[in-house]
């Protein structure tokens, strides 16, 4: 097993599982951040970083993911490379021009591939894999 | 985590009250581009000589996005 360990960012006091991630889809890596969020389904960034990425959103495909205020999104995903502390593998991510959230999310799953710890006492969110 | 990480991490309230709504490009510690999309901040550090793999982008949430999302 191994853990990759993050410290929270904060503000106003309150503790954000903000963590870097590495995107690619064949090119250069590309350093993103992104929440942490057991809330969300799939793991999604905005359509400004699948345009970075050199993908094309809606070649994609289409699924609909439900966001805070009640309503429908669209978001496309795609087969993009990933890399969370030096562990790349690749997944299906989200992109969607319609996220509306000052955030990209790391969703649920990403906890296939770990078991996920927010530890608050410690401060830290942790992924330690399942090998 | 790099220094960068780190630095991103311990000043991100800093951050989010200096650039809430944009995207900026953290290279040692320092911030060396903001603009509206990554696309022009990874532009904007190229032409500083930084290579696109070094920069750490960051969308940074404005105050009101933190209360909505947090």
């Amino acid at each position: 097993m191994r853990f990759i360990e993050f410290r929270y960012a904060r503000h106003r006091l309150r503790d954000i599982p903000l963590i870097p991630v590495g995107l690619r889809t064949g090119g250069k890596w590309k350093e993103f951040w992104a929440y942490v969020d057991s809330g969300s389904f799939y793991s999604i960034f905005d359509d400004k970083v699948a345009e970075v990425l050199d993908i094309d959103l809606i070649t994609g495909e289409k699924v609909l993911a439900v966001v805070g205020d009640g309503s429908f999104i669209p978001v496309y995903l795609h087969i993009t490379g990933i890399r969370i502390g030096d562990d790349e593998f690749g997944m299906k991510i989200g992109f969607s021009s319609k996220l509306g959230v000052g955030f990209s999310l790391l969703g649920m799953d990403i906890f296939d591939r770990y078991r996920v710890i927010f530890d608050n006492r410690a401060k830290k969110v942790i992924f330690e894999t399942y090998e | 985590m790099t220094k960068s990480q780190e630095w991103i991490t311990e000043n991100f309230e800093f951050l989010v009250s200096k650039y809430g709504g944009k995207y900026i490009g953290v290279v040692d510690e320092e911030v060396i581009s903001v603009a509206l999309t990554p696309r022009e901040v990874i532009e904007m550090a190229k032409k500083m000589g930084k290579e696109e793999e070094e920069v750490s982008l960051l969308k940074v949430p404005t105050e009101e996005e933190l209360v909505c999302v947090l």
